[in-house]
C-alpha cells in the first residue's frame, strides 16, 4: 500500500488522480483505520490529507458560516459562533464520540464516510448546508440533502475532495437543536438522532422548518411531513406534541444490534419533540 | 481490625507505582527470540458436520510454520468432556475452534486461515434453552447428564442440582398467599481489558513453557500436558505479574493448549493473542438464566415456602468442572439470606448452539440473586408492606440452618442491610427527580455471595540480607492478592513492605494452587501464606535458638531480628545467621551461606476442614459475604434512561485485609454491576453474534458510573472465625445486589416491574409504554 500525504488541495488532488481511483483518502483517519485494521479494508493507496495547508478553519459572515473540510470536531466544541447561532452543530460535536476521536475526526470527513448513524449530517442538514467539492475540473456545491446515497456512498465523484462546508446564515428568530439518543453518554453511536432548524415569525409561527433523522434509514433523512405540518403553525407545546407524532411518517427504521425499530419508533416522536422544543428555546432566547 | 501491626491497613498495593507509570509488563506486551504468531479457523456455522478439512493451501504458504486441526489434538475437556481443544468431526456454535495455523507474520497466519477449505453439512440448530431441553427440541447437541435420582436427563440437559428442605406442599397450603414470577437474564462477557494471550514455547524435548494471563495456573499447567500428551513436568506456565482483568473468563485452559500444540509443531515460541471478537464469542460467557421463582408467605410477611427452578443457557459445551460448579453455586444466591422452612431448588444446564457458559464475576449467584430480591420486593407490594420490613422479617441469623443445611455464621445481612437504609434515608421519599419526563424513586437489594474455601500452598524464602520472597501461585488480576500475601508476611514477621517480594507465578517455582475463582483467594492463600509464615518462623527460631542458647519456643521475631520473648537484648539479625565461610587464601571469602542446608524456604498447604449439615452429610465449605445495595435514581419514563443519584454499597468483609483494596472492589463491583445490570447483553442472529465488539457491547465508562459524590460505600465488619485473621471473600459478592436494586426502583418510580435483565434503555422504555398501554 502506497502512503501519501500531499501539502496542498492541487497536489492532493493530484495524487488522487494518479491512483486512479482506488484510493482512499484520509484526514482524521478515526474511521477508515480501524476499516483497514479490522474489517479487511485493503486500498492500494492511503492519501493522508490531514496536512493541507488552509483547510481548518470556522468564519462567519454576512452569508453564513464556512468549515472548512479539515476543521475537527472538537474545534466545533465552545466555539462561540457556533454555540450562538448554529446550536444543532455545537450539541452534535459535544456528544461526538470521545475527546480523542473528536481531536482527529472532521466534520468533512464525518460527512464523507456516509454512516447512517453519523452525527454531523443531521444537524448540518437541518441547517441547510451544502458541501463544496473540489476536483481537477472545478468546484460544485452540493446540497447535503442531496449528497447522501447510502452507507458509505455519496454523490461525491472518485477525485473529487471536500473543500468546505457552508452553511447559510440562519437570520433573526431562528434556532437550532440537536436531540441524540444513546446508552452511554460517551463512546457510544446514535441510535435515534433527531436535528431541527426553525424560523418564526413575530407569532411564533414557523415560517421555515428543516428537520433530519439520524440512524432511522440507510442514510440521513429530512422529516418531510413534519417540517409540512410544522409550517405556518405556532410552535406550541401542543403543535410540537403532534409534529413528534407526525415523525412516524418519516422513516421506517429497522432493528440492529444497537437497538430494535420498536425501539428506534418509539423513540422518533420523543426525539422530535426535544429538538424541536430546544430549538424554539433557541430561537426565541 | 485490632491488635495488628500491618494488616487491615490500607498499605499501598504492591503493583501501583508500575501500572501507575505505564511500566508494568502483561503477556500481551511479552516476545520472544523467533516467535510466531498463531490464528485460529472458527465455525461460521451455528451446528454442522465436518466433512472435510483441506489444510493443504495453507501450509504450502511460505512462512507458515504449523497447520493443526482437531485431529492432531484428540482431546477432550474433563467434566463431562464434550469440548475438544480444536472441532472434530463436528462444530456446535459460531465461533467454534476448527484449525489453527501458526507463521512468522500476522499477516501471513491470516492468509493461511484464509486458504484452509472446510467442508460442512448444516445440522439443525437451537438457541433457546427451554426449547432445547424440550421434547420439541429439533436437535440434541450432546447426550444428557444425570438428574433427579440418578436418573438420566432429558434432551440437552447437562447439569443438575437440586437442594430441598422441609414439606413444600405443606408450606405453599400453610400461605396466605402465592406469589409466582419469571426471571431472566442476559448473555454478557467479562470484558477484561486485556484479551486472552499464550505464548508457548516447546523445545525439541517437548518441554513447554507457557507464557499467559490465566486465572488458573495449575489447571493450564495439567490440561497441556494432557493436551500434549508429555508428562505434567514438561509442562512450565509463567504468569506475569500484571493481568488486564480476569472477572471469570480467564479460568481454565483458553487458548494455552492451541499455542503450545502449534509451538511443538514449528519448535519456534508461538503467541496467540485473542481479538476481541474471540474474546467475546470464543472464550466463556456468563450463563443466561431462566428463573421460575414460586413463594409462599403469611400476611405478615413470613416465608413459609419457596421452589426456584432455573435454567441456565449452557451454551454449545461446557468449561470442564466449571458446568456443573456454576449449576450447583447459583443455588448459594437462593439460600444465604433467608430462612426459608419449606424450600425446593433445581437448577438445570442446557446446551444450545451458542458460545460457553463459564466462570462469570458471581458466578451464577448474581443470577439467582436478581430473581429472590426482585421477589422480595413483590411480595411485600403485595401484602402492602415495606420491602425493606419483609427482608428484615425473614433474615437468616448466627447458628440457623439454611435451607441447603449450612450452619450459618458471621450472617451480615442485617448490618449490612440496615446502613444502606440509612444512608439512602429509606422512609424518606426520594427528591423531585432533575429531568421533567423523569420519575425518580428508590430501591434496596440485599446481596450474599458465597466464598469457596478451597486449598493453596505458598512458601516463603528467607534471603540472606533478611528479606522475605513469597512463593504463590495465585495470579493477581486486579484484585490486590500480591498486595495482601505481601501485607500477612509483613504482618507475621514485623517488618515493613519493603522487605516483602512477591515474584510472578511460575509453576517451575511456586507451589500448587487451585486458581483464582469464586471469591476464594483470600481465604485460601490468606491461610497458607500464614500458614508458611509459620513454618518458616520455626526453621528460623531452630537456627537461632542454638546461637540464642534458647529454647525456639521462647522466641519471636520483629524488624528483621529473631528475640528471646521477654529479654529483647538477647537478639540477633536474621541476616547473621547467613554467614561467610572462609576460602582459605586469607582475605576471601564465599557466601554467605546457611549453613548446612541450601535456602531457607518455610511451606505450607491449607487444606480446609469439611462442613456437614445438621445430620452429617458432607457439604462443600463454604463461607457467605455479604453486600447490601440502596439506589435512588430517576427513569426517563420517555427514553427509559436511568440516572443514578445516589448508589450506596455496604460490604460485609469479615476483617478487611486491606481497607482500601476493600474499597477498591466496592468501587470496581459497582461499575460492574451497573454495567451487567443495565448495558451489558450479548445479542445474536440466528446464532450469529452481533455485537461481540466494544463498540456495540457497552461496558460502563467512568462517566457512566456513579461519581465518588454519588456512591457511597462502607464496611461493616463480622467475625468469621475461619477465615485468616478474620477475612472474607468479597470479590463477587459486590456485584449481586445492584441490577435487583435498581429494578425495585424502576418499579417504585413507574409502576412497572421489569423481569428481565440487563435493565436497558430499551428493555425499561418498551416496558413502560405497554404499561402506559395496558392502563388506558
Amino acid at each position: 500500500m502506497d502512503y501519501l500525504r500531499p501539502q496542498t488541495v492541487a497536489e492532493a488532488l493530484a495524487a488522487i488522480a494518479q491512483a486512479g481511483g482506488t484510493a482512499t483518502v484520509i484526514a482524521g483517519g478515526t474511521d477508515i483505520i480501524g476499516d483497514i485494521k479490522f474489517r479487511g479494508l485493503k486500498p492500494t493507496a492511503l492519501i493522508n490529507i490531514n496536512r493541507l495547508e488552509g483547510l481548518r478553519y470556522i468564519t462567519e459572515d454576512a452569508s453564513g458560516l464556512r468549515i472548512g473540510a479539515l476543521t475537527n470536531i472538537q474545534d466545533l466544541v465552545g466555539n462561540p459562533i457556533i454555540v450562538k447561532s448554529y446550536t444543532a452543530l455545537g450539541d452534535a460535536g459535544e456528544r461526538f464520540a470521545s475527546l480523542q476521536v473528536r481531536n482527529l475526526a472532521t466534520v468533512a470527513g464525518s460527512l464523507g464516510r456516509a454512516s447512517p448513524g453519523g452525527d454531523m449530517a443531521p444537524p448540518l442538514m437541518a441547517l441547510g448546508a451544502s458541501v463544496i467539492a473540489v476536483s481537477p475540473s472545478g468546484e460544485r456545491e452540493i446540497d447535503l440533502v442531496d449528497f447522501f446515497l447510502g452507507p458509505r456512498r455519496t454523490v461525491l465523484r472518485p477525485g473529487e475532495l471536500m473543500r468546505e462546508i457552508r452553511i447559510p446564515a440562519p437570520g433573526p428568530r431562528s434556532g437550532s437543536a440537536y436531540a441524540r439518543l444513546s446508552y452511554r453518554d460517551v463512546l457510544d453511536l446514535c441510535i435515534v438522532g433527531v436535528a431541527s432548524g426553525i424560523k418564526l415569525d413575530a407569532g411564533n409561527r414557523v415560517t421555515s422548518a428543516r428537520l433530519a433523522l439520524g440512524s432511522v434509514a440507510p442514510r440521513p433523512v429530512r422529516a418531510a411531513n413534519v417540517e409540512a405540518f410544522l409550517l405556518g403553525k405556532e410552535l406550541t407545546d401542543e403543535v410540537i406534541r403532534e409534529a413528534g407524532n407526525v415523525s412516524s411518517q418519516d422513516a421506517n427504521p429497522i432493528s440492529d444490534q444497537r437497538a430494535s425499530a420498536e425501539y428506534r419508533k418509539q423513540m422518533m416522536p420523543v426525539l422530535t419533540r426535544r429538538s424541536l422544543a430546544r430549538a424554539r428555546d433557541a430561537a426565541l432566547g | 481490625m485490632v491488635d495488628t501491626y500491618i494488616l487491615g491497613k490500607s498499605e499501598l498495593n504492591i503493583d501501583s507505582p508500575e501500572k501507575i507509570s505505564g511500566r508494568a509488563m502483561y503477556a500481551i506486551d511479552m516476545t520472544l527470540p523467533g516467535m510466531l504468531q498463531a490464528r485460529v479457523l472458527r465455525s461460521p456455522r451455528a451446528h454442522a458436520k465436518i466433512l472435510s478439512i483441506d489444510t493443504s493451501a495453507a501450509k504450502a504458504i511460505p512462512g507458515v510454520l504449523a497447520v493443526i486441526t482437531g485431529q492432531d489434538l484428540p482431546f477432550l475437556e474433563d467434566f463431562p468432556g464434550d469440548r475438544p481443544t480444536l472441532a472434530l468431526d463436528r462444530v456446535c456454535y459460531i465461533g467454534d475452534a476448527v484449525a489453527a495455523v501458526a507463521a512468522e507474520t500476522l499477516e501471513l497466519a491470516e492468509q493461511a486461515i484464509a486458504a484452509i477449505k472446510v467442508e460442512y453439512e448444516d445440522l439443525p440448530a437451537v438457541f433457546d434453552p427451554e426449547v432445547a431441553m424440550s421434547e420439541d427440541t429439533p436437535v440434541v447437541i450432546h447426550p444428557s447428564g444425570k438428574g433427579p435420582g440418578g436418573k438420566v436427563m432429558g434432551n440437552n440437559q447437562a447439569h443438575w442440582y437440586g437442594a430441598a428442605d422441609g414439606d413444600l406442599e405443606k408450606g405453599f397450603a400453610e400461605a396466605d398467599l402465592i406469589v409466582e414470577n419469571r426471571f431472566t437474564t442476559g448473555m454478557a462477557q467479562c470484558a477484561p481489558m486485556e484479551p486472552h494471550v499464550a505464548l508457548a514455547d516447546v523445545d525439541i524435548y517437548d518441554n513447554c513453557v507457557i507464557y499467559c494471563n490465566t486465572q488458573t495456573p495449575y489447571l493450564v499447567k495439567q490440561r497441556v500436558a494432557e493436551i500434549l500428551k508429555v508428562s505434567p513436568h514438561k509442562i512450565r506456565v509463567v504468569v506475569p505479574p500484571h493481568i488486564g482483568g480476569g472477572f471469570g473468563c480467564k479460568t481454565r485452559i483458553k487458548g494455552e493448549g492451541i499455542a503450545s500444540a502449534l509451538s511443538r509443531v514449528a519448535r519456534k515460541p508461538v503467541k496467540l493473542v485473542y481479538s476481541r471478537e474471540e474474546v467475546f464469542a470464543d472464550t466463556t460467557v456468563k450463563h443466561p438464566f431462566v428463573i421460575y421463582i414460586k413463594d409462599g408467605v403469611k400476611k405478615d410477611g413470613t416465608l413459609v415456602a419457596r421452589s426456584i427452578r432455573a435454567i441456565l443457557d449452557a451454551g454449545a459445551y461446557t468449561d470442564g468442572t466449571v458446568g456443573g460448579l456454576v449449576t450447583r453455586n447459583a443455588a448459594y444466591g437462593a439460600v444465604g439470606v433467608y430462612k426459608v422452612p419449606n424450600f425446593k431448588l433445581d437448577n438445570f444446564r442446557v446446551y444450545t448452539n451458542k458460545p460457553v457458559g463459564g466462570a462469570f464475576r458471581g458466578f451464577g449467584v448474581a443470577q439467582t440473586t436478581w430473581a429472590v430480591e426482585s421477589q422480595m420486593d413483590i411480595i411485600a407490594e403485595r401484602l402492602g408492606m415495606d420491602p425493606l420490613e419483609v427482608r428484615l422479617k425473614n433474615l437468616l441469623v448466627d447458628g440457623d440452618y439454611n435451607p441447603e443445611q449450612y450452619l450459618m455464621d458471621a450472617v451480615g445481612s442485617r448490618p449490612t442491610v440496615e446502613r444502606a437504609a440509612e444512608l439512602i434515608e429509606w422512609g424518606k421519599p426520594a427528591d423531585a427527580p432533575i429531568s421533567p419526563t423523569a420519575k425518580r424513586a428508590k430501591g434496596i437489594a440485599i446481596g450474599c455471595k458465597h466464598f469457596s474455601i478451597q486449598t493453596s500452598s505458598a512458601a516463603i524464602k528467607v534471603h540472606e540480607d533478611g528479606s522475605f520472597e513469597v512463593r504463590s501461585s495465585v495470579t493477581d488480576i486486579g484484585q490486590g492478592s500480591r498486595t495482601v500475601m505481601a501485607q500477612i508476611v509483613a504482618e507475621e514477621f514485623k517488618v515493613q513492605m519493603s522487605q516483602v517480594r512477591v515474584i510472578r507465578v511460575d509453576t517451575d517455582v511456586t507451589p500448587l494452587d487451585t486458581g483464582q475463582s469464586g471469591s476464594s483467594t483470600t481465604v485460601k492463600a490468606g491461610h497458607a501464606v500464614r500458614l508458611a509464615c509459620k513454618e518458616t518462623k520455626r526453621q528460623l527460631f531452630e537456627r537461632a535458638a542454638t546461637l540464642l542458647e534458647a529454647a525456639a519456643g521462647d522466641l519471636d521475631t520483629a524488624g528483621g531480628r529473631v528475640f528471646v520473648k521477654g529479654s529483647p537484648d538477647r537478639s540477633i539479625a536474621i541476616q547473621d545467621l547467613f554467614r561467610k565461610l572462609p576460602m582459605g587464601a586469607p582475605g576471601y571469602e564465599y557466601g554467605p551461606f546457611l549453613e548446612n542446608s541450601s535456602d531457607l524456604v518455610g511451606g505450607a498447604m491449607f487444606y480446609p476442614q469439611n462442613e456437614r449439615g445438621p445430620k452429617g452429610e458432607p457439604l462443600p465449605k463454604v463461607g457467605f459475604s455479604y453486600c447490601s445495595q440502596a439506589v435512588d435514581l430517576e427513569v426517563d419514563v420517555e427514553t427509559g434512561r436511568i440516572k443514578i443519584h445516589k448508589l450506596v454499597s455496604i460490604l460485609d468483609p469479615g476483617k478487611p485485609m486491606n481497607d482500601q483494596l476493600a474499597i477498591g472492589q466496592i468501587e470496581g463491583g459497582v461499575g460492574f454491576g451497573i454495567g451487567t445490570g443495565i448495558l451489558e447483553e450479548m445479542s445474536f442472529r440466528d446464532g450469529k453474534p452481533t455485537n461481540a465488539n466494544l463498540t456495540d457491547y457497552r461496558i460502563p465508562t467512568a462517566l457512566d458510573v456513579p461519581n465518588v459524590d454519588q456512591l457511597v460505600f462502607d464496611q461493616v465488619e463480622t467475625n468469621f472465625a475461619y477465615g485468616p485473621y478474620g477475612a472474607k471473600g468479597i470479590g463477587e459478592v459486590v456485584v449481586c445486589a445492584t441490577s435487583a436494586a435498581i429494578a425495585n426502583a424502576i418499579r417504585s418510580a413507574t409502576g412497572v416491574r421489569v423481569v428481565a435483565m440487563p435493565l436497558t434503555q430499551e428493555r425499561v422504555a418498551l416496558a413502560i409504554a405497554e404499561y402506559e398501554a395496558s392502563r388506558v
